[in-house]
């Protein structure tokens, strides 16, 4: 049984599984009521909310001043930039005197709470570690595009990205006979968040193991956007390490995979890029 | 797993300032008995003035020192926003890295170390240092 406390409307949403599909709106209701009943039941809680490394702010607790967040999500996503050095951020805690501000890494979302330091361990670890992973792997199953960014365009950071530049460079690996591609990215700032899908079945063995097949919905945003010009490439970059490549592409031909923001990686694109099936990673398009 | 000498690792004075304090200073040195600790990568120490980088690597003084200073941001932003009162300890967990930043009085210390580092031992050792100095 749902233990005491637990939200009703977020059980209600649980339940109604099986009965109708869920939208990506309920599914976020679900995640904000978690996170309020988590403040009811820990009133040592005074902020909780979960956002995405591109700045999107996927949830927050009721009381919490939006532009607070949105301009602390602002600054907790360059340091998350910043942390590539590192292998990418999983866990950051500040502690002052009487309070505490933690933000984990619970998959390609990153949870974030200011809490009184009173706050027993145990229940944080609980919370950090159990309660918001499994609804979040919850929303996660009925909604995957919600939790991995449905396809958006957004721009990178300007100031960061040419600090950036050199390391990228240095540290971008290319397969096969793309090395020295003479190709410039159309736009710097289009970058589509995908989800990694296994490059298996037919694909596999007839196509190239140095190619990747893009979801056909989001080919048509980049060419919608990039004035009709051909897209030769693609880049991709893992979002942890911050690794690169870039490769040929092809639209997915599994219809299932349509408008579902998915890209199909081989295993030995995926063995480069340290990434697996379900993750995210960044893709540019690359024209003449 | 055999611990570069730190007389051999890059130690850069960022910039001197003639009169350096007692605080800076003795902070500096028990950062250099912490860097003995087996999985200590180096350290950062700034105050006002003065700022002293002492890393293995020496191509990483860049982004170490990127990353630390965006961390202290958000700290005083999480601060602000939060009322917090101001963060006087920081730990960074990364996949390959473990930060740990503290400051003490008007000197910010940062001590990068390898993931598997236990940060609170070296974080005691640092306090119950700066304790015995009194400040």
């Amino acid at each position: 049984m749902f233990p005491r406390g637990y939200s009703s409307k977020s059980i209600k949403l649980i339940l109604d599984l099986k009965g109708k599909p869920v939208s990506s709106e309920e599914c976020v209701m679900a995640i904000q009521n978690t996170l309020n009943e988590l403040r009811n039941i820990c009133p040592q809680i005074s902020t909780a909310y979960i956002f995405k490394p591109d700045k999107t702010v996927l949830a927050q607790d009721k009381d919490a001043n939006k532009s607070d967040v949105a301009s602390t999500v602002d600054k907790l996503c360059m340091l998350i930039k910043h942390a590539r050095v590192g292998g990418g951020l999983e866990f950051f805690r500040v502690d002052s005197l009487g309070y505490c501000a933690t933000v984990t890494r619970l998959g390609s979302v990153y949870f974030a709470m200011v809490h009184s330091r009173a706050l027993d361990d145990k229940v944080l670890c609980g919370i950090t570690r159990g309660i918001v992973p499994i609804v979040l792997k919850l929303v996660e199953l009925i909604q995957p595009e919600l939790m991995y960014a449905t396809p958006q365009i957004f721009e990178d950071f300007p100031s960061e990205k040419a600090q950036m530049d050199s390391k990228e460079r240095s540290s971008s690996e290319v397969v096969g006979s793309e090395k020295n591609v003479d190709c410039t990215s159309f736009s710097e700032s289009v970058v589509s968040q995908l989800t990694v899908e296994n490059l298996n079945g037919i694909s596999r063995l007839v196509g190239s193991q140095d190619n990747v097949r893009v979801d056909p919905a989001i080919i048509n945003q980049w060419v919608t956007l990039g004035g009709q010009k051909e897209i030769i490439k693609v880049e991709v970059e893992e979002i942890q390490s911050g690794k690169k490549i870039v490769c040929n592409f092809k639209p997915i031909k599994d219809v299932a995979f349509y408008g579902k923001a998915v890209i199909q990686l081989s295993e030995k694109i995926q063995t480069t890029l340290q990434t697996k099936r379900g993750a995210a990673v960044l893709v540019r398009p690359i024209i003449k | 797993m055999t611990k570069k000498k730190l007389e051999e690792s890059a130690s850069i004075v960022v910039e001197c300032c003639p009169e350096e304090t007692i605080t800076f200073d003795a902070v500096h040195e028990i950062l250099k008995d912490i860097c003995s600790f087996v999985g200590v990568q180096g350290y950062i120490i700034k105050d006002e003035d003065t700022a002293t980088i002492n890393l293995e690597d020496s191509e990483k003084t860049v982004p170490y020192a990127m990353l630390v200073s965006q961390a202290f941001e958000l700290a005083k932003e999480l601060s602000q926003v939060s009322c917090l009162g101001e963060g006087d300890t920081l730990l960074l967990d990364c996949a390959d890295l473990k930060v740990l930043c503290v400051k003490v009085n008007d000197v910010t210390v940062s001590i990068f170390m390898e993931k598997n580092v236990d940060h609170t031992k070296i974080l005691n050792k640092l306090l119950s240092y700066t304790e015995r100095l009194q400040f």
